[in-house]
């Protein structure tokens, strides 16, 4: 008999505790750009005050200002969102990854158990604890259920938890996967938003300075700040992008097992 | 892990199970019990979360696993409940009895159910149509929610920790065979763990009056006959909450 080690707790294949890391360092990647909104806000507030402090002509740039602070607040709204799916995501892991581990007990006790029996099926039941690839439906498992199948034995209960706790985790991967989709779309959201928006803004106040005669104010370091701003942005979203495509690659191995997965929930006697 | 019936009239049944050749060295050793009274079963204090897959395995040669109904956990360890979720998740009509006390607790080892409230005065447990099983306070013996179980049919005594023993690997008979030399292996434990000589003599007290033939503690041997009483002695004249 083997010693209980629990060594079969980590897949091959995929890591969930990877997956939960990855999200988690999305979120806070995500999250440093927070402060840089508070700073294009101030910016912006700054702008609009040396425009209406200096009673000059600056109808259409208040205007740019205006549409910047709604940017800005579209910008909170997605971060918050963002937020809020990272959290799921990861909370979803979490269960997926407390899920993988209870399926590696009940293995243990699966092989334990039929330890009593022949040595086929405790051979079976062992090749069973060791698989690494429990997500695709693997001979022994098919060789093993139809041992038990129509025999009203321990086994058959153990089983019918791993099957059950399987097609739960299954469902959570699905949740996990649904999340992960939803950042995706709000990253590509932040793009457009906040560089492409804060940037095009900043450049048009630019013009607007020049040609409205504010290009001795400070009103063009002021934009070229909110550029700044963007910039940053810009380095900071495309750090996420590429955990996001990080955490793409840890989810991979799981997409087609789940896409395909079409196994029993319980076997009945 | 081993199984060995301590008692058996027919209707009702005593298994305990331990001594776990399998358990990693890096776990205590625990002992886990098994009363069956009509076929009912109810385990107490089933082990932690490495014990599950042997506890299953040892067990299914001893009932049904689906005619476990119940399970009692003497107070909030790890190495008694952190199972939990595992055994929600096998048998998941089981209903889980715990102190009052670790009630919101002991639901941090997972499965997501509500547990069964132990009152502070104990309770008598229903099993197979039996109405005798009865919990015995052990509060601050160690835990600060703590049950013994009183079986006055099989009159033996769960103690939980109290007569607990840290064995060394060698010794692994499941009963005391010389209490002189046995409690080399619990003065430490008990001066440690246990805080309160108050409580300690209380619960001596309560037990005293028993009619007790085996104590059954969940680490260590099972005291019989007359070192049951030799232990109550012992642990009376022990001044506990004083290792350090």
């Amino acid at each position: 008999m083997m010693a209980a080690t629990g060594e079969n707790m980590t897949q091959n294949s995929y890591n969930v505790s990877d997956i939960n890391k990855r999200t988690l360092n999305i979120q806070h990647n995500l999250s440093l750009i927070k402060p840089l909104i508070r700073k294009t806000r101030y910016l912006a507030f700054n702008s609009k005050f040396t425009v209406d402090n200096l009673h000059m002509r600056g109808g259409s740039f208040s205007a740019l200002v205006k549409e910047l602070n709604t940017i800005v607040t579209d910008l909170e709204s997605i971060l918050n969102e963002v937020s809020h799916s990272a959290w799921e995501m990861a909370k979803s892991a979490s269960k997926c990854q407390q899920m993988e581990n209870q399926i590696a007990f009940y293995n243990r006790a699966l092989f334990y158990t039929s330890q009593n029996k022949s040595t086929s099926i405790s051979m079976l039941a062992y090749d069973l604890m060791k698989s690494k690839d429990w997500l695709k439906e693997s001979p022994a498992e098919k060789q093993y259920q139809n041992s038990l199948f129509q025999k009203n034995t321990p086994e058959f209960t153990i089983w019918n938890v791993i099957l059950s706790t399987r097609s739960e985790m299954i469902e959570e991967f699905e949740r996990l996967f649904q999340y992960y989709r939803k950042l995706a779309k709000l990253v590509d959201k932040i793009n457009w938003v906040a560089v492409q928006q804060i940037n095009l803004i900043a450049i048009t106040a630019l013009v607007e300075a020049s040609w409205t005669g504010f290009a001795k104010s400070n009103i063009p370091v002021l934009s070229n700040n909110i550029r700044a701003m963007a910039r940053q942005i810009t380095l900071v979203e495309t750090n996420a992008i590429n955990q996001l495509v990080d955490l793409h690659a840890n989810l991979q191995p799981l997409e087609t097992p789940i896409r395909s997965y079409n196994f029993q929930k319980r076997i009945s006697a | 892990m081993i199984s060995h019936e301590l008692y058996n009239d027919g209707a009702r049944r005593w298994v305990y199970l331990g001594r776990d050749p399998n358990k990693s060295d890096t776990i205590i050793d625990t002992n886990q019990y098994l009363i069956v009274h009509n076929g009912e079963g109810m385990l107490l204090d089933p082990g932690g979360i490495e014990t599950f897959p042997s506890m299953v395995s040892t067990l299914s040669r001893e009932i049904e696993l689906e005619k476990i109904t119940t399970i009692f956990a003497s107070h909030q360890d790890p190495d008694i409940i952190s199972s939990l979720a595992l055994w929600f998740g096998l048998l998941p009509n089981i209903e889980v009895y715990v102190p009052w006390v670790w009630g919101t607790f002991i639901p941090h080892f997972g499965g997501g159910r509500v547990l069964k409230s132990i009152p502070d005065e104990g309770m008598t447990f229903s099993l197979g149509g039996s109405n005798d099983l009865t919990l015995v306070p052990a509060h601050y013996c160690h835990s600060s929610g703590n049950f013994s179980l009183y079986d006055p049919t099989a009159k033996v005594l769960f103690s939980g920790d109290i007569g607990a023993a840290l064995l060394p690997p060698s010794l692994t008979d499941i009963f005391v065979s010389n209490f002189s030399k046995h409690t080399q292996f619990m003065t430490g434990f008990h001066k440690r763990w246990m805080p309160s000589n108050e409580a300690k003599n209380k619960w001596v007290h309560r037990v005293r009056d028993l009619n007790i033939t085996l104590m059954c503690p969940q680490h260590g041997a099972i005291f019989r006959d007359g070192d049951v009483k030799q232990f109550q002695d012992w642990f009376e004249n022990l001044d506990v909450g004083s290792a350090i």
